[in-house]
């Protein structure tokens, strides 16, 4: 699951190395139009629901946080 | 009372005393105390208005934790799978959704009341003559400050973010707390409090810190802002009988944006600084915003907390909500994935940047400036091959240091570009635009022209080097230094000059005086 997180995380924005980055969101690396693409990406791929009340810094900041998250979810 | 005035200085002194000296366990309830009469001495009425959205906002966040409880309990007790949990919450996040819709309601009900009831009989008596008598209504100090923190609050606790605060003198602080009060920032309630009710031993560091960056602010409201203004208000009032053109206007057009960022980040290091003494942060409101490589990057560099507000309870509850989710994935059906996806955020960054603007006032200037500024959010992506495109052709590299600095410059003209928008709604201010774009005249930078602006040439000279030292610090905050830790190591005799040389270049070139009314912030009045 993992590698299918972090494929969809390089198609929405490419240039960025999500392993080792630790402040996705803080550092804006990722703006609000990539997180909505990456959501609705998420969503699609392992059919999920997620909310806008887990849309908060801590569950994208990190590829692992955006793993979690899914996982919570399934 | 200002916080750019004595009164305010000596109000400070006490407080701090005060909160120090006394009991600990009493400190938040100084704090509350010491809100109340800073509210008080901006207006007493306004005390009705602020005391009924703390009673709503603590009635409604004790009627949703209640049914957070009833929910987990529910949860606890069935022991249901992913699907029955999911139906679980749906089905309270039905009952729950009202109470968030009385807060909406009564809020904003409230809000728009206070803010646009009289300006609306001023219109229709202006348009069918009705001779209406407006309510005089004085528009409460920070309305729509502590407002979106109120909402804030009660949208967190339905999500079950954070607990209701069951004290409703606690509640009344973190909506009051006065040193957000003058202009934010728009604190999330998870953020502050936490330091706001808790006890506090004086810590000599973080009051020399804390002070340091009041004066600091005050340097930047009085020696920068309050220069920057003279030149603005000149051009902007004289221009048709002076005859500025090109320019000289120009030049007023960029001050625009250095004044209000001196007056309103300089506003922000004033009360931070002041919060800091007690040991209270405050979140942060801006990052060196002028270094932004695109307009989306400003928008998370400047007025940071309203921009995160904006985000967190519309934008993304608007754009995955269901009517917004089917069409973005009708988009992508007809025209392909890449260009397809982008199109349902735009709106939604539309409808977000519109809100925006209503919160600033509501005004014809504001739709063609949210959507100028949604268009230029949505064409980095949009047109993402295009500008690759371009730039492959003329040989840049992207993190080479002057493509850096093409990038700040070309944010800076955009946000000029919104500036004149804005000034649009006045229609002797399509004249101001007009004069400025009809003459090529850069002999004004030489010809000593500029320093008739209302502001001699010693004076032109101390706001152009107030801007470079702001720029300066600036660029050391975007390196990761810390200056007031590199401060705090020097010897005690650098260290007292810094000081003395901070507190008589304010005292010197800051403008006030017994003549000198010093204006009140721009963010004030929102």
């Amino acid at each position: 699951m993992r590698e299918k997180v972090l494929a969809i995380l390089k198609g929405v924005k490419g240039d960025v190395d999500y392993e080792k980055a630790t402040k996705l969101i803080d550092d804006g690396i990722l703006d609000s139009f990539d997180i909505i693409s990456i959501v609705s990406d998420l969503n699609d791929e392992f059919d999920i629901d997620i909310m806008p009340d887990e849309l908060e810094p801590e569950n994208f900041n990190t590829l692992d946080a955006i793993v979690a998250l899914v996982q919570s979810l399934q | 009372m200002s916080i750019v005035s004595l009164k305010f200085v000596a109000f400070a002194a006490i407080l701090v005393a005060a909160y120090f000296l006394a009991p600990k366990r009493w400190q938040w309830k100084i704090l509350l105390a010491a809100s109340a009469v800073f509210y008080a001495l901006n207006g007493i009425q306004s005390i009705l208005f602020i005391a009924i959205t703390i009673a709503t906002q603590y009635c409604l966040g004790l009627a949703l934790e209640k049914k957070n409880e009833a929910m987990a309990a529910e949860i606890e007790e069935k022991k249901p799978d992913a699907r029955q949990k999911k139906e679980i919450r749906s089905r309270y996040s039905s009952s729950k959704k009202k109470y968030v819709v009385i807060s909406l309601a009564v809020n904003f009900g409230l809000f728009l009341f206070l803010k646009y009831f009289d300006k609306a009989i001023g219109k229709a008596n202006a348009w069918f003559g009705l001779g209406l008598k407006p309510l005089g209504i004085l528009v409460p100090l920070g309305l729509s400050y502590y407002t979106f923190k109120a909402v804030g609050y009660v949208i967190d606790v339905y999500r079950g973010r954070i607990h209701a605060q069951k004290n409703i003198g606690k509640l009344a602080l973190f909506v009051s707390y006065f040193p957000a009060l003058v202009q934010g920032p728009i604190d999330r309630y998870e953020d502050v409090t936490g330091e706001l009710f808790a006890e506090h031993e004086f810590d000599y560091r973080r009051f020399c810190f804390g002070m340091q960056r009041m004066l600091w602010g005050y340097m930047k409201k009085m020696i920068v802002a309050e220069r920057a203004a003279v030149i603005i208000d000149m051009v902007q009032t004289g221009f048709a009988a002076q005859g500025y053109e090109g320019f000289t206007i120009f030049v007023a057009m960029a001050l625009t944006w250095v004044r209000t960022y001196a007056d309103f980040s300089g506003g922000m290091d004033i009360v931070i600084g002041f919060s800091e003494i007690f040991g209270i942060p405050m979140t942060e409101n801006f990052r060196q915003p002028f270094f932004s490589k695109s307009m989306s990057e400003f928008w998370q560099r400047w007025h940071i907390t309203l921009g995160a507000w904006m985000r967190t309870y519309v934008f993304y509850p608007l754009s995955l909500s269901s009517a917004f989710n089917k069409f973005g994935k009708a988009c992508r059906k007809k025209i392909g994935d890449k260009y397809g996806k982008v199109i349902a955020p735009t709106i939604a960054s539309f409808i977000t940047f519109f809100l925006v603007g209503m919160w600033h006032g509501i005004g014809r200037a504001y739709l063609p400036n949210s959507l100028y500024n949604a268009a230029l959010v949505a064409s980095a992506t949009l047109l993402e091959d295009v500008y690759a495109n371009i730039k492959k052709r003329l040989h840049l590299r992207e993190n080479s240091k002057a493509y850096r600095v093409f990038q700040s410059v070309r944010t800076f003209f955009l946000l000029i570009g919104s500036n004149c928008l804005i000034l649009t709604k006045t229609p002797d201010m399509v004249g101001l635009i007009k004069a400025m774009f009809q003459r090529w005249n850069p002999w004004v930078f030489f010809d000593r022209s500029l320093y008739s602006l209302g502001l001699d040439q010693r004076n032109f000279f101390l706001l152009l080097w107030g801007i470079v030292i702001i720029l300066f610090v600036d660029v050391l905050h975007e390196r990761g230094i810390r200056i007031r830790e590199a401060i705090a190591r020097q010897n005690i005799i650098v260290r007292w000059a810094i000081y003395y040389g901070a507190l008589f270049a304010l005292i010197i070139f800051g403008m006030y005086g017994p003549d000198y009314d010093a204006s009140s912030f721009v963010y004030e009045h929102f």
